[in-house]
């Protein structure tokens, strides 16, 4: 009896799948439809978690504890002099200070970067062993540049050119250009992300482009572990109010805080776009079925039972969602392998308004796929069984009248 | 699970019955269709109904295939009452007993002949494909071995009704009801359907055929001519 029930029903999965092609029009306009909600929402998520695990990961292999100074509660540059009070605290095993600022070259915006000459508590530097990301990155002397990706991309730059950067001079004409040698191209595979916006210039150079003549933006402190708290607390003892030490939960409070915000605004409008897709989705997967009405009369002829004309229903609808699903999962695989999830990146990535020259950082996590699943049946199969049911309580007589039934 | 009926014994009788559809206005009187109407149909003998459009051929065709319910009178099918039995277990009877032709063949648009006549089957317990040598070998029988991938609208009305009469005898049923099998089909066509109906009923199959057709007149065992019933008579419908 058992076998025999399993026999009807791996039977009426051929009926199903057969029925998917036979109403070609109806699969397509739903995978269409399911497909148009599913990918963006895919493709964002699995950005959005790429993005967080890789900025989690530079935090993770950042400093310590970054000290900045305190100008009125807001964070302001420190002076060079502070280096040496921080390096002499015990458990500190180096500390660099880094200049930071931003910059408009004809309109796109870069981050200019530079990193001062490094204070190393020699007993400790030497047990560390281990090498910091800033110094992996190219050595610079004054009056050249390492550019990211993303604006050697857009000045068609190579090493050997000159990049010529508008800044503010103390003179009376008050800007003036400045000529720079590209010595390098930064094509981290480690930091694609973070490096592609990025002009690395000699520590001095920024100090003048700035105009802060031995200050730097902040100072990146390495601290011996296990040391990190009895260091910031010794540091906001001997700096007092005038600096601002933030550790490394500190600084990934402030990422989240952010990246969240702006994701999260992405994914509510994302998630709205799906909630106008689902009745529309829903439509979709009836639609046709009233046309059906007389194939369901015909079949309550022969005998098939209400449940089993919707369970043969169900059977398409699970089938339409799973293919459906499944090529929603690949899309969005091939789109962000090969197109980098554009333009839907600029969402997460502010700046990133042409395709990244780098491939951007993504996790397809199972959380999404399941949700993705889950919604294409639902949707999918509610419709077509909420129509089914309708074209179920018809008068199977009827047909024999020459009706619809 | 399929029917296996000693050829003579009743398969179905309609005991006066009377049948009255809703009106199609709200407030008027039903339409009554069919008045004090008896008809039995035994295994392996041909029962012939004839009347004029309009005279419930149709609607006794569907009381005998259990889709309707007899507003009055009684209906047994295999000796037993089934006038008020629930529609799930009217079901399972037509499933097992009862194979209809439709009179405009009703096959499902775009759906491989094969197909078409498993249909029946499927909900039977058959594996696919057992479903589709079934199908085929009744498609065979009816010269369409060339056509069982081909889709309904590949087929002329001839194939179509040929079709049509390969689903209804697929589960080898009891019962065949038939409405106007013959109305457009081709001389060969028409030939083959007869045949191989005839050739069901002499294996102890009953037939209940409505149809002006010589032929089935010919052969039937027994015939119900039908009238239109008195406007006057109609009433409460069920």
């Amino acid at each position: 009896m058992v076998a025999r029930r399993w026999t009807a029903l791996v039977s009426l999965l051929g009926m199903a799948s057969s029925n998917v092609l036979r109403f070609r029009l109806r699969t397509a306009v739903v995978l269409l439809c399911l497909l148009s909600a599913a990918v963006p929402l895919l493709t964002a998520l699995a950005m959005q978690e790429g993005l967080k695990n890789h900025a989690l990961a530079m935090l993770e292999a950042g400093p310590d504890l970054l000290v900045a100074g305190d100008d009125f509660g807001r964070p302001c540059a420190v002076p060079l002099s502070w280096a040496e009070i921080v390096r002499d605290i015990p458990g500190v095993v180096q500390v660099l200070p880094r200049a930071v600022g931003r910059v408009s070259i004809e309109d796109l915006p870069a981050l200019l970067v530079g990193i001062g000459p490094s204070l190393a508590s020699e007993d400790l530097a030497r047990q560390d062993g281990s090498a910091h990301p800033e110094q992996t990155l190219p050595s610079l002397e004054p009056g050249q540049l390492a550019v990211g990706l993303a604006i050697a991309r857009h000045f068609g730059l190579d090493v050997g050119d000159t990049l010529q950067l508008l800044l503010p001079t103390e003179g009376p004409e008050r800007f003036r250009y400045h000529s720079f040698e590209v010595v390098a191209l930064l094509d981290s595979p480690e930091s694609p992300v973070w490096s592609a916006g990025l002009i690395l210039a000699h520590f001095e150079d920024l100090q003048l482009i700035f105009l802060r003549e031995d200050m730097a933006t902040e100072l990146m402190v390495y601290c011996r572990e296990g040391y990190e708290e009895r260091i910031a607390r010794l540091l906001s003892e001997r700096l007092g109010s005038r600096a601002k030490i933030q550790d490394r939960s500190m600084m990934e409070g402030y990422f989240h805080g952010g990246f969240d915000r702006r994701s999260g605004a992405f994914l509510v409008y994302i998630l709205a776009a799906l909630m106008i897709s689902v009745p529309v989705l829903a439509l979709a997967a009836g639609h046709g079925l009233s046309s059906r009405r007389r194939e369901v009369a015909v079949m309550k002829c022969m005998g098939w039972e209400t449940w089993e004309i919707l369970l043969l229903q169900m059977l398409e609808s699970i089938l339409t969602a799973v293919i459906g699903a499944s090529v929603a999962v690949i899309i969005s695989l091939a789109w962000l392998k090969f197109g980098s999830g554009w333009p839907l990146s600029r969402f997460l990535m502010p700046g990133a308004e042409e395709l990244p020259p780098f491939q951007l950082p993504y996790i397809m996590s199972w959380t999404p796929v399941l949700l993705v699943y889950v919604f294409s049946l639902s949707v999918s199969a509610g419709g077509a069984v909420a129509s089914a049911w309708l074209a179920a309580s018809v008068e199977p007589g009827k047909v024999l009248l020459g009706g619809e039934g | 699970m399929m029917g296996g009926i000693a050829p003579g014994k009743e398969l179905v009788r309609l005991q006066g019955v009377t049948k009255t559809f809703p009106p199609p206005v709200s407030g008027a009187p039903g339409v009554r269709v069919l008045d004090e109407v008896d008809l039995v149909v035994h295994g392996g003998e041909l029962a012939l109904v004839q009347g004029c459009s309009g005279s419930g051929k149709s609607t006794l065709l569907g009381l005998a295939g259990l889709l309707w319910r007899p507003t009055r009178g009684r209906v047994f099918f295999l000796g037993q009452e089934v006038s008020d039995d629930s529609s799930a277990y009217r079901n399972r009877l037509r499933r097992i007993h009862v194979g209809f032709i439709f009179q405009n063949y009703h096959l499902f648009e775009r759906m491989p002949a094969w197909e078409s006549v498993a249909l029946p089957l499927r909900v039977l317990g058959f594996s696919g494909a057992e479903c589709r040598r079934r199908a085929e070998e009744l498609l065979a029988r009816l010269d369409l071995e060339g056509r069982a991938n081909h889709r309904s609208e590949q087929l002329s009305g001839g194939e179509q009704q040929r079709v049509a009469v390969a689903r209804a005898l697929s589960t080898a049923p009891d019962l065949v009801i038939a409405d106007e099998p013959l109305s457009n089909a081709d001389p060969r066509s028409a030939e083959l359907i007869v045949s191989l109906l005839i050739m069901g009923c002499s294996s102890g199959s009953g037939l209940l055929v409505a149809s002006h057709d010589q032929r089935f007149r010919n052969l039937a065992a027994r015939r119900l001519e039908l009238t239109i019933p008195d406007a006057a008579q109609n009433g409460d419908f069920r």
